[in-house]
């Protein structure tokens, strides 16, 4: 499975000729190669950001999500808390330190079940009161394709806002 | 104070003493280490959401499955005899995997725990309903073993069949039961229903008492049997299916608290209640404590260490018997 962008391309192209559609992978790979060069041409200063999961998982390197927070201008703090693809961030520690922008890649409600239960956590949910995030749906970012390209967008775009827009869909929901 | 006064009460302080230890230590241990975050806003946040929620369940449902372990062993005389064995956890268990399964946990917030109660609540029923009102203990312990293989089979179905890709992290919770990222909401659902069910079972000493006599003796000293059974049972299924709705099953502690405790009590079932419902709480905060310890990433599971810490006692308990029944 692609955990990068590089990889998404590779899988991309693999598709594209399987289904003798070439010319037009091409094309989705240049409207996406675009979109991103947009963004990092104004990357400046670095905010720490988390992809924080269900289950208490959080996206560290070698995944999407962590491509999409560094091609958008963040650095993803799961890199310095040496967890691993899969590794979880208990909610204590995130409480405790919390990043300069909390990416919800789940919505509280996308798995009613306990695994689900950080996320509708109190302790979480004072600390969306007090500290910007942002939900990014699952399609964007589970499997590799280019509506990646989209979580990198919307990442961007709060950052040069100065996270103004942090009003989130993940507040709505978790007002239910 | 008399010797025999001394007897009695010393199980019960000590019990209680290493379970107030285990709960200010529970108090005390996060993720990062001894202590509290330094930044007092953090530190606030942290204590009152997380960490008082998660000893205070630790204690309640640890005395629930003590307790109702020791209660349970005394009522059936089977030292095999545990809250599990009734089916009551996996009833629990059942309930709620149904509510993913059904969709009806993705519609009413909290559904999930009132599913387990409900699950909980159905198994008892149906205890009794195989078993009957009265029936000898043998029945009660066929039907509770019926109710939870069932309950386990159908449990494993909905989870095999769920179409949630975290199905397997999933069956993991509810199958060997874990304390992390419970809330205070958790404790407030749960405390009262364990409450009222500790309270029925600490009432059945005497009878329990006098049950150690055989069932003829008890009667003759009456016993009321059919009111004894209702208390066992609806005691039970309150504290031990709040216990397991809020935070899955957790084995091995019903089971094992009671055999750890019994010598120290003279084999008495009615002095044996309280030092196991302290024990038990005892028990699940320190396993809860050291899982922190050794896993601060959550992926240890609290039914696991609880087996791990239990089964040295165990096997001390069981080479002493034979110790002590060789010629």
């Amino acid at each position: 499975m692609a955990v990068d962008f590089d990889g998404m391309r590779a899988t991309l192209r693999q598709v594209a000729a399987a289904v003798g559609e070439v010319s037009r992978g091409e094309e989705v790979l240049r409207t996406f190669d675009d979109r991103l060069h947009a963004v990092r041409s104004t990357v400046q200063s670095r905010p720490t950001a988390i992809a924080y999961q269900v289950g208490s998982f959080v996206s560290g390197p070698e995944s999407l999500l962590d491509a999409a927070l560094t091609a958008a201008g963040y650095h993803n703090m799961a890199r310095d808390l040496a967890l691993g693809a899969g590794g979880r961030l208990p909610l204590e520690q995130l409480v405790t330190t919390p990043p300069d922008l909390l990416v919800l890649a789940n919505a509280p409600n996308d798995f009613r079940t306990v695994l689900a239960d950080n996320l509708r956590h109190p302790a979480l949910q004072q600390l969306m009161h007090k500290r910007p995030s942002v939900h990014l749906p699952m399609p964007y970012w589970m499997c590799a394709t280019p509506k990646i390209a989209d979580a990198v967008e919307i990442l961007a775009s709060m950052k040069a806002t100065g996270f103004a827009h942090a009003t989130t869909p993940a507040d709505e929901r978790l007002a239910q | 104070m008399t010797a025999g006064r001394w007897v009695a009460v010393a199980p019960v302080l000590t019990t209680a003493g290493l379970a107030i230890v285990a709960f200010f230590l529970s108090l005390w241990i996060g993720p990062e280490g001894w202590g509290l975050p330094d930044n007092p806003a953090a530190a606030q946040l942290v204590f009152t959401e997380i960490r008082v929620p998660r000893a205070v369940l630790g204690f309640l449902i640890g005395a629930a499955l003590g307790l109702s372990g020791a209660v349970l062993q005394g009522y059936l005389r089977n030292p095999l005899a545990e809250p599990g064995l009734l089916g009551i956890s996996g009833g629990a268990a059942l309930g709620a995997v149904m509510a993913i399964h059904s969709g009806l946990a993705g519609r009413i917030a909290m559904a999930l725990p009132m599913a387990g109660l409900a699950g909980a609540a159905a198994a008892a029923i149906a205890i009794v309903a195989l078993a009957g009102a009265t029936g000898s203990t043998t029945t009660l312990i066929l039907a509770g073993v019926a109710v939870s293989s069932v309950a386990g089979a159908l449990t494993s179905l909905a989870l095999n069949l769920s179409p949630n890709p975290f199905a397997s992290t999933e069956i993991m919770f509810w199958l060997m039961g874990s304390l992390t990222d419970r809330s205070l909401i958790h404790v407030w659902l749960a405390t009262p229903l364990i409450l009222i069910g500790i309270a029925m079972l600490l009432t059945t000493g005497r009878d329990l008492e006098a049950l150690s006599l055989g069932e003829d003796a008890a009667k003759n000293l009456g016993v009321d049997l059919t009111g004894l059974r209702f208390k066992v049972i609806a005691g039970s299924a309150l504290a031990v299916g709040a216990a397991t709705a809020v935070a899955g099953a957790i084995s091995f502690i019903g089971l094992i608290v009671p055999h750890v405790i019994r010598p120290f009590v003279g084999h008495s079932p009615q002095r044996l209640l309280l030092p196991c419902l302290f024990g038990g709480a005892a028990m699940v905060l320190f396993a809860d404590v050291l899982l922190r310890f050794l896993s601060p990433q959550g992926d240890l599971r609290l039914g696991v260490l609880s087996a791990l810490i239990g089964a040295p006692f165990f096997l001390w308990r069981v080479l002493a018997s034979r110790r002590e029944m060789a010629p």
